[in-house]
């Protein structure tokens, strides 16, 4: 019984691990990179993968150590959840879409930072930004006005750095990408000049050393004076005498009953500034989930009233876009505004 | 084999079968290659099969062109189910602000993407109890269940 057991158990596993193994790469890539980076590798929120110049330029290991790390603060999540067989299942069917050509120098990198900078400066910083922090928005977003087809990634990205070797960063700047924004520096730019640029670049990785300030609570809740009617009332003309775009009240349960059933004393109140959203959904499409801005007014069986609203500060965590921190401290401000004139 | 070699090996065998699914994503995000109309209308009834009810639909797209943007197709689904939010809003007013829930449909070239929040991954936010947190990973459910349904296409474009 006891033998008969464990060889049932043997075979369970073997087959776990085996499926494991022959884990379908183009699969798992519609599960987990798709939504960014298209159906078939042609770019969307993220970068473009599936051009030949693309893949020539990335490296096995490149792929392994992005796909893991991802890139902080430039949207793309960390996918340590994936197994070792299943990161390489992805490095293989991506290599469908063209070979590695970098090749690794034996000779160690011999730029000067120094000589890097104004290099950089001239050839570089136009697309890539002076301080290197790419452009605004990333990869190809079809859908809004860009100045680029492609925009240009983070060169100071802390996740692109360490998964980018020397090799790989020659290979980019001498050859470009064709088919891509990226141009080629072949003949611009001798390899001496090209290895200052990268000693220059490798000074300005930015510092992602994990946030460590414990969670913020995703919603703030305000016990406030008076009643729900004029609790409901001066909300509503704090956010008007604030110029914000507003738009008509609902009750939390509206559409999800009917009126005769809806409950009545949770209210809320909406409103958006349409120029920030319009700036925001250009670096980050995402952002519906959280919109638009609400407080929500609400009483409670034992008759207080309370305010409740979300927390910017935590909202803000969720999204890996730190593209995103002006529109979030602007959007901050304008609760803070609001709920300081109706708390106090 | 003894109890405790089979315990340790059921674990792992246990741990091996959900470790796929605990991706640390914070917003779930799938593309469909449909184009924007027909998405919209399926998501509606996927929302429904899954015991959701559409709230309304905020036109984002139709709100920033009347102020002189240029956007593509761009709105927000508020859905939810009644009893959980009529339930959770007494036990946890905290959560008001998550109701309805906001899926954000918009258009990438000729594809449709949807977005929203991943509850489970809200739970640490909330200082959630057990019976709370247990909710949040059944929504979490719930929004993959429906998300994965708008991967099947009914009348795909040609890409
Ligand atoms: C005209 C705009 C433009 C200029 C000028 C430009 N780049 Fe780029 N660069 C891009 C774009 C766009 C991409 C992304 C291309 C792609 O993969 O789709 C890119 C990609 C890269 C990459 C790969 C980054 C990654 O995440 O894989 C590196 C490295 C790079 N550029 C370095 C440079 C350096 C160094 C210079 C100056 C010598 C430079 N670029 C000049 C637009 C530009
Ligand atoms: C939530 C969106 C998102 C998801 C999901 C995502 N990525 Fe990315 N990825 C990006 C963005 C954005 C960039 C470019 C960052 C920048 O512009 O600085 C990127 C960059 C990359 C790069 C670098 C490309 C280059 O030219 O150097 C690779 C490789 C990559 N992603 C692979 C993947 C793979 C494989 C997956 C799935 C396991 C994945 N990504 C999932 C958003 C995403």
């Amino acid at each position: 019984m006891k033998e008969w057991l464990r060889s049932c158990l043997a075979v369970v596993l073997l087959a776990t691990v085996s499926n494991t193994y022959s884990a379908d790469g183009r699969a798992l890539f519609t599960q987990h990179c798709s939504a960014c980076h298209g159906e078939a590798g042609a770019g969307g929120i993220g970068l473009p993968l599936s051009a030949p110049t693309v893949m020539h330029s990335l490296t096995d290991d490149y792929l392994r150590k992005t796909i893991r790390s991802g890139r902080p603060g430039r949207i793309m999540p960390a996918f340590e959840q994936l197994t070792a067989a299943e990161v390489e299942a992805l490095v293989h069917y991506m290599r469908g879409w063209g070979e590695a050509k970098v090749e690794e120098s034996v000779l160690p990198l011999a730029g000067d930072a120094v000589r890097g900078k104004p290099l950089f400066e001239h050839y570089c910083a136009s697309c890539h930004g002076q301080d290197l922090s790419g452009g605004e928005g990333t990869g190809v977003t079809f859908s809004r006005a860009r100045d680029l087809p492609i925009m240009p990634p983070a060169l100071n990205n802390a996740g692109f750095l360490q998964a980018a070797s020397d090799g790989m960063l020659r290979y980019i700047i001498q050859q470009g990408r064709e088919g891509t924004p990226m141009p080629s520096f072949a003949t611009t730019l001798n390899a001496t000049q090209i290895d200052d640029i990268i000693a220059y670049v490798r000074t300005r990785e930015s510092d992602t050393s994990a946030d460590v300030s414990p969670p913020e609570s995703l919603t703030i809740m305000y016990s406030v004076e008076g009643t729900f009617d004029e609790t409901v009332d001066r909300v509503r003309e704090a956010i008007r005498s604030n110029n914000f775009r507003v738009f008509p009240d609902r009750f939390v349960e509206e559409g999800l009953t009917d009126e005769f059933s809806v409950n009545k004393r949770q209210i809320s109140l909406r409103f958006c500034n349409f120029s920030k959203l319009y700036e925001a959904l250009k670096v980050e499409p995402r952002l519906g989930v959280i919109l638009p801005c609400t407080l929500t007014v609400i009483e409670q069986e034992d008759g207080s009233v309370k305010l409740v609203a979300a927390n910017v500060t935590a909202l803000a965590k969720l999204f890996n876009n730190n593209q995103l921190d002006e529109v979030f401290a602007h959007i901050k401000a304008s609760y803070d505004t609001v709920l300081d004139e109706v708390t106090f | 084999m003894n109890r405790l070699t089979m315990g340790v090996w059921g674990t792992l065998l246990a741990w091996m079968l959900v470790a796929p699914l605990q991706a640390d994503e914070k917003l779930l995000t799938v593309r469909s290659p449909q184009a924007f109309d027909l998405a919209l209308e399926q998501v509606q009834e996927v929302l429904k099969k899954h015991n959701f009810t559409v709230a309304h639909i905020q036109k984002c797209d139709g709100g920033l062109q009347d102020m002189g943007y240029t956007t593509d197709n761009y709105k927000i689904v508020f859905f939810g189910r009644l009893e959980e939010v009529r339930e959770l809003s007494k036990t946890h007013p905290e959560l008001v602000p998550l109701f309805p829930f906001k899926l954000a449909v918009y258009a990438e070239g000729k594809d449709t993407l949807f977005s929203v929040l991943n509850p489970a991954e809200l739970a640490p936010l909330l200082n959630a109890d057990k019976a709370l947190a247990e909710q949040l990973v059944v929504w979490e459910q719930d929004f993959r269940a429906v998300l994965n349904d708008m991967q099947v296409v009914q009348v795909a474009h040609i890409h």
